[in-house]
């Protein structure tokens, strides 16, 4: 086999390669579900006057169904409401992503995405780096259980499910992280 | 040569041409819609409009229409702009606003305009000629 033979049996083999690969998986679906909970997850406990979170089971944008009660069964959940063409959305998301990457498995994010297209809010995801969990509320029932009328907005939940505080018009992630200090960590 | 030719022609997307309206003379015209949603947001803040006029958005398409519903200009929203909703000063920073857009379209001269966004239910345009050199496209919801 001379070397023009070679040449044309790597292309082949790479033409192939690349024509049976996998596409990626959507962001914001079922891979980016938390793994297991540490076990020496030390929390503050909420107040006994915290009132319950609005609990419910919505698809995520691979279809993964999520609810919600199960993942603050184990963990303070972080919800992120939000839409592709939102520009605040946009100027604190990298900075929220970079902040749910660090509490990975310790807080989780949820993002509860509404108003959008599937193409324009997987752009999104992506180009803000969205590794978490995302929910495509088309129906706006999560967003009105939430009382949100307009993206941003955050929600901080406890481990058992109750309401900590909510930041409409959404809030910067050293200002959330410093709400996780006083709310959610112990001193 | 030829290969490539045929790669970009099954590339290409469909013609849009014939979903433009059709070109007649125009004139720029401001329109500016008042979306009156009573949120609260700091003041001179991005917005869309909230709750119910959520579909009031930056990227939203929109068309405008003459008064008989002929499509005069195609676009897409840009983003609201938070405008005080009271004229008191409530010593915070998230105060009641509206969300005013705020954009140019080139139109034809005609009687009556609305404003369709996103296939939702028109809204009327007041031609606002207090400036007669600039006349601009008014809406108000609700």
């Amino acid at each position: 086999m001379n070397r023009a033979h070679w040449l044309v049996l790597v292309l082949t083999l790479l033409l192939a390669a690349a024509c049976t690969s996998q596409p990626p998986p959507p962001p914001g679906g079922g891979q980016t579900l938390p793994g297991p909970v540490s076990g020496d997850l030390a929390l503050r406990p909420p107040a006994a006057d915290a009132p319950g979170a609005p609990d419910f089971t919505a698809p995520l944008t691979d279809g993964t169904p999520v609810t919600a009660s199960q993942l603050w069964a184990q963990r303070p959940v972080v919800f992120t409401f939000l839409s592709s063409w939102c520009t605040a959305c946009a100027e604190q998301q990298d900075a929220l992503s970079e902040l749910a990457r660090t509490h990975r498995d310790r807080v989780v994010f949820l993002g509860v995405a509404g108003a959008d297209e599937p193409d324009e809010l997987a752009a999104y995801l992506s180009a803000h780096h969205v590794d978490y969990p995302v929910v495509v509320d088309r129906e706006l029932t999560v967003w009105r259980d939430y009382a949100v009328r307009e993206p941003p907005a955050v929600v901080l939940i406890s481990r058992d499910g109750r309401l900590l505080r909510g930041w409409p018009g959404g809030l910067a992630a050293p200002a959330l992280q410093a709400q996780l200090n006083a709310l959610v960590f112990p001193g | 040569m030829v290969l490539v030719a045929a790669v970009t022609s099954a590339c290409a997307g469909p013609e849009t041409a014939s979903d433009q309206p059709a070109a007649q003379p125009g004139a720029g015209m401001g329109v500016r819609v008042l979306v009156r949603d009573m949120n609260l947001r700091p003041e001179g803040v991005d917005c869309a409009g909230a709750g119910p006029y959520l579909y009031l958005h930056r990227s939203a398409p929109f068309e405008v229409r003459d008064g008989g519903g002929a499509a005069l200009a195609r676009g897409e929203l840009p983003s609201g702009t938070s405008v005080r909703a009271l004229p008191e000063d409530l010593g915070v920073d998230r105060i009641p606003t509206f969300c005013q857009f705020t954009f140019s379209v080139t139109v034809p001269d005609r009687t009556g305009y609305q404003l369709v966004v996103d296939d939702a239910a028109p809204i009327d345009l007041a031609v606002n000629r207090d400036d007669p050199a600039s006349p601009i496209l008014v809406g108000v919801i609700p």
